[in-house]
C-alpha cells in the first residue's frame, strides 16, 4: 500500500503540473472562435479574438444566418487545430493517469475488504 | 498535524447536524454482486453522469438561447459564433445526449435478457419505462430548439403522428403544437417542456427509481438464484464507486473527443411557408419508428395504414411496460420467449435504421 501511494503522488503532481500548463496554452488558443460559415460568402468576421459579449456580436449572428448558410463548426486555422489536438492529448492523458490511480485503489480497497478491515466499527468523527 | 486536526473537527461538526456518517454506513454496507453480467451495472451510473452534463451544459446554454421565431436560430449562430467556447458547450450537449439515450437503449435491454425486473422489481421497472419516455421526449423537443428548415420539417413530421389515433389524436397533435401548425408558439412550448417540465418529471421519477434500487438491492441472475448459488459480492463504497469511476473517466474522454471533431452543424433559419426539403429523417433513435410508419400502406382494410401503425406501436409500449407482469415464469418457455422477443427487436431495430439511413 505504501508503495503503490509512493507512485501515486508523483505521478498525480506531475500529470497535475502537465495539465494545468497544457490547459492555460490552449485556452489562449480555443476562447477564439474555432467556427466559421461555409460557404464563406457572408461577411463573419475572421478576428481570431473573441469580442466582448454585447451588441457588434448580436449583430453579426445576424448577418451569419441571414442568407441561405449552414453555420459549419471548424477550424479557422493550424493553431486552433494544434491547440484541439494538445488538448484532447490532455484530456486522454489525464484519463490514464487517474484511471492507473484507480486501479491501484481499486486492488487496495479489495485487499481491504477481503481483509475485512470494513467490517471493523466506524468510530464518530475520525478519518 | 494541524490540518489533521482541522479536518477532524469539521468533518465532526458536520457529523453532529447532518449525521452523514449513517449515509456512509449504508454505502459500506450495500453490497453488489460480482458476476460475468456485472459489467451491465455501470450503464445506469453512465446514464446518470450524462444526465448531469445534460443539466450542467443546458444551463449554460439557456443563459444565451432566446426561444422566439425571430431570434431561436439566431441566437443559436451567436452561440456557435461568438460566445467563447459556445461550440464547445452545444456539442458537449448534443453528444451526451446521444450517449445518454444509447446508453439507455442498452440498460433497458440488459434489464430485458437479464429479467431483471422479475418479482419484486416490478415498479424499477416501471419507473425506468418513464425515464426512457422522458429521455426520448428530451430529444424531440431539444431538436426543434436550434429552429433550423431540418428541425422544424421533423417537428411537422413528428407531431403530425398522433393525429392518426382515433378520437383524441388531433387534440393531442393540437396539445403538443399548441395550434393547427408548428409555430413560434410550438418553439415557446417546446422550449418550456424541455428546460422545465421534463427535468421535473424526470427528476420525480429518477429519486423514487434510486430509491427503489437503494431498498431492494442489485438482481442477482436468474440462473445463480434458481441453483442457490453463493455469489461473490463487493461493497458499494468505495469498492464498486472505484470501479465505476474508471468507466466515467472513458466516456468523459470519448465525449470530450466527440465534441471537439464532430460538432453539429445549425442550418439556416426556418421558413413556416417553404416546403419541407427532401430526405428529412430524424434523430438516429428515432429512426427504426419513422422506417416502420412508412413501411404501412396508405388503407388495410377499414383503416389507413398511419392509424394501424400507431395503434400497433402503442400496443407495443404498453405490453413493454408491463413485461414484469407478462414475464411471470422467467425460467420457463414463456420466459425464454421473452428473451428471443428482445434479441429480435434489436435485429429489427438496427436493420430498420440502417434501410432509413440508406434511403
Amino acid at each position: 500500500m505504501r508503495k503503490s501511494r509512493k507512485i501515486q503522488a508523483p505521478a498525480l503532481l506531475v500529470s497535475g503540473i502537465l495539465g494545468l500548463s497544457l490547459l492555460a496554452y490552449v485556452s489562449g488558443k480555443t476562447v477564439s472562435r474555432p467556427i466559421q460559415a461555409q460557404p464563406k460568402k457572408q461577411t463573419q468576421s475572421a478576428s481570431p479574438q473573441a469580442a466582448p459579449v454585447g451588441q457588434t456580436q448580436e449583430k453579426q449572428g445576424v448577418e451569419n444566418t441571414k442568407g441561405s448558410d449552414k453555420i459549419v463548426p471548424a477550424f479557422k486555422n493550424i493553431r486552433e487545430r494544434t491547440a484541439a489536438y494538445v488538448f484532447l492529448g490532455w484530456i486522454w492523458a489525464a484519463v490514464c493517469v487517474l484511471i492507473y490511480i484507480l486501479r491501484q485503489k481499486v486492488k487496495e480497497v479489495d485487499r481491504l475488504y477481503k481483509a475485512k478491515f470494513f467490517d471493523l466499527p466506524v468510530s464518530k468523527g475520525e478519518d | 498535524m494541524s490540518s489533521r486536526n482541522s479536518w477532524r473537527d469539521f468533518r465532526g461538526w458536520i457529523e453532529d447536524r447532518l449525521g452523514l456518517d449513517a449515509i456512509l454506513d449504508f454505502l459500506h454496507n450495500k453490497r453488489v454482486p460480482q458476476t460475468r453480467h456485472t459489467v451491465w451495472m455501470y450503464t445506469g451510473s453512465a446514464i446518470l453522469l450524462f444526465f448531469v452534463i445534460q443539466v450542467i451544459t443546458g444551463i449554460v446554454l439557456a443563459f444565451y438561447y432566446r426561444p422566439t421565431l425571430e431570434e431561436a436560430n439566431k441566437s443559436v449562430a451567436r452561440i456557435m459564433t461568438d460566445i467563447p467556447l459556445g461550440w464547445m458547450i452545444r456539442s458537449v450537449h448534443f453528444w451526451s445526449a446521444t450517449f445518454m439515450i444509447a446508453i439507455v437503449f442498452v440498460h433497458f435491454l440488459s434489464i430485458w435478457i437479464l429479467k431483471s425486473y422479475r418479482k419484486p422489481r416490478e415498479l424499477t421497472w416501471m419507473t425506468g419505462v418513464f425515464l426512457l419516455v422522458f429521455s426520448l421526449a428530451f430529444g424531440f423537443t431539444g431538436y426543434l430548439l436550434p429552429w433550423d428548415d431540418l428541425s422544424l420539417s421533423a417537428t411537422k413530421v413528428g407531431t403530425d403522428i398522433p393525429r392518426a389515433i382515433p378520437v383524441v389524436g388531433a387534440w393531442v397533435t393540437k396539445l403538443l403544437r399548441g395550434g393547427d401548425d408548428v409555430t413560434g408558439d410550438t418553439l415557446t412550448r417546446f422550449f418550456g417542456i424541455h428546460i422545465c417540465v421534463l427535468p421535473l418529471a424526470l427528476l420525480f421519477f429518477l429519486v423514487f427509481h434510486l430509491f427503489l434500487i437503494q431498498k431492494l438491492g442489485m438482481s442477482l441472475p436468474l440462473e445463480a438464484e434458481l441453483k442457490k448459488e453463493k455469489i461473490e459480492e463487493i461493497p458499494f463504497w468505495p469498492n464498486f464507486v472505484y470501479r465505476e469511476a474508471v468507466v466515467w473517466l472513458v466516456l468523459i474522454g470519448a465525449l470530450i473527443s466527440l465534441a471537439v471533431f464532430l460538432p453539429p452543424s445549425l442550418g439556416k433559419v426556418a421558413d413556416l411557408m417553404a416546403p419541407a426539403p427532401k430526405g428529412i429523417k430524424p434523430e438516429w433513435y428515432f429512426l427504426f419508428l419513422f422506417q416502420t410508419l412508412k413501411l404501412f400502406p396508405a388503407n388495410i382494410l377499414f383503416i389507413t395504414g398511419e392509424t394501424l401503425a400507431v395503434l400497433l406501436i402503442f400496443a407495443a409500449v404498453v405490453l413493454f411496460f408491463f413485461l414484469p407482469f407478462i414475464d411471470t415464469r422467467p425460467a420457463e418457455r414463456r420466459g425464454r420467449v421473452i428473451v428471443a422477443s428482445a434479441y429480435a427487436l434489436i435485429i429489427y431495430a438496427l436493420a430498420m435504421s440502417v434501410w432509413s439511413l440508406l434511403q
